[in-house]
């Protein structure tokens, strides 16, 4: 069987076309909104609410949860707010915030694992919810709508309030001072970060999330300079690095989350390279 | 001067709401397309032979991460695919349960990062002995057709496998 023999067959699998459905759509959201928060210095959000998520998914296994779904998505959006609302006044400073809930939520939730362990291979299941190393090839027609659904409603957000999330991303002090409502954008913007973060779990598992995030945008910053600019090339890379990565992973049998890390980190170095030629 | 400016932002205002629209809309017609087209494809099954000539999904020639998946598949709608056959390659473990008096057979099938394997259940065709099977922890390669049987009031899945190949 020849390579493209090999990949029609596999796309007859429907768990490969929703993966590669599914792959997409939440690399491009999370391209969105990366930009921003790298802009505003919270490349790390992704990682600390990652961990919220998977505490939470702790949680919900232990308390045999048929559909975890419908707890960590709540409680990641209001950790989100939480996080992205302490602002200057807060006692705990953001990333020290951030760390304190990250680490917290990780041990916790690994220990509720143990204490109350729900599964025969409590290794495996956890190895594969932190690396993301074949969930997004076991999503079910219902997951793939929610995925859908999610997607537009992020995406549609985005584009609806974008002008406000530009002001918001580079001058939240000035923007407020026009009169625009900074604190209800940012709210806006805590609740879609804890959507994507939820939706990315299935792609890359929690500990990688922030790759997912932080690559795209850091990429396009390498060779574009303009807000716009910026955006939709990293939705491009990210949308592009993703679906080679599940390709390379289904024909090479590598983790699926790994292999789409690996897959950004290589476009990082080209974008890399691309700058460097450019400014000369 | 002052007004004709309002006018021309109203306008503009106007413009890019209408360009947004547009814009979300587009989207959300190519997310609806895409979903269309999941839900129209073929999907192999048990009367999808879209796999090979003979009609076999033969895991030993897709990737470990792709055979993961599709057992995966396989186990989330196990009435759907009775009757399929399939060719996999593992490690044998046999398992004995007093209680029932018999042994039942696994082959384990582990993905890339081998942390989360696969156990299937099979069973040789025929009445076969102990004897027949393989030794505990051999590697293994099955052909079977993936069947039902009831026991104790439950329904359980396993492979009735017709050719069994010991490979060390």
């Amino acid at each position: 069987m020849t390579a493209m023999e090999r990949l029609v067959y596999y796309f007859t699998f429907d768990f490969v076309r929703y993966a590669m459905t599914v792959g997409v759509l939440i690399a491009l959201c999370s391209s969105l909104l990366g930009v921003t928060l790298v802009l505003k210095r919270f490349s790390f959000i992704g990682h600390g609410l990652s961990n919220v998520a998977f505490g939470t998914i702790a949680v919900a296994t232990a308390a045999n949860l048929t559909n975890n779904f419908f707890l960590v998505l709540p409680v990641t959006v209001i950790s989100s707010v939480l996080l992205l609302r302490t602002g200057k006044s807060a006692k705990i400073n953001g990333d020290a915030a951030i760390a304190m809930i990250s680490v917290g939520a990780l041990g916790i939730g690994y220990l509720i694992l143990n204490l109350f362990p729900n599964t025969a291979n409590l290794a495996g299941d956890v190895c594969a919810t932190l690396f993301g190393s074949t969930s997004i090839l076991t999503l079910t027609l219902t997951d793939v709508w929610l995925c859908a659904a999610l997607s537009a409603l992020v995406t549609a957000v985005f584009l609806l309030f974008y002008h406000k999330i530009f002001s918001v991303t580079f001058d939240e002090d000035f923007t407020a001072a026009t009169g625009t409502r900074a604190k209800t954008y940012n709210l806006i913007l805590a609740v879609i970060i804890a959507v994507i973060i939820v939706l990315a779990i299935n792609l890359v598992g929690t500990l990688l999330i922030s790759a997912l995030v932080i690559f795209p945008a850091l990429s396009a910053m390498r060779v574009f300079k303009s807000f716009l600019s910026v955006t939709v090339c990293s939705v491009i890379v990210s949308v592009v690095c993703a679906a080679l990565g599940i390709l390379i992973s289904i024909f090479t049998g590598t983790p699926v989350g790994s292999t789409i890390v690996a897959a950004q980190i290589g476009g990082f170095g080209i974008f890399w390279i691309i700058g460097i030629i450019t400014r000369r | 001067m002052a007004s004709g400016k309002k006018a021309r932002r109203a306008q503009a205002l106007k413009k890019a709401r209408r360009k947004k629209i547009a814009v979300i809309s587009a989207c959300a017609l190519v997310i609806a397309a895409a979903a269309l087209i999941i839900i129209n494809s073929p999907r192999p099954g048990n009367d999808d032979r879209t796999d090979t000539a003979a009609s076999i999904t033969d895991f030993t020639a897709m990737s470990s991460t792709m055979a993961y998946a599709a057992i995966n598949s396989i186990y989330e709608n196990p009435a759907g695919h009775i009757g399929r056959t399939i060719r996999a390659r593992g490690t044998y473990h046999p398992y004995s349960d007093p209680s029932m008096g018999q042994y039942y057979h696994y082959i384990t099938l582990t993905d890339a990062p081998g942390c989360c394997p696969q156990i299937l259940e099979f069973k040789l065709s025929g009445e076969p002995s102990r004897q027949d099977y393989p030794p505990q922890n051999a590697l293994i390669e099955i052909t079977g057709v993936f069947s039902s049987y009831e026991e104790l009031g439950h329904t359980y899945y396993y492979w009735a496998v017709e050719d069994l190949i010991t490979m060390n």
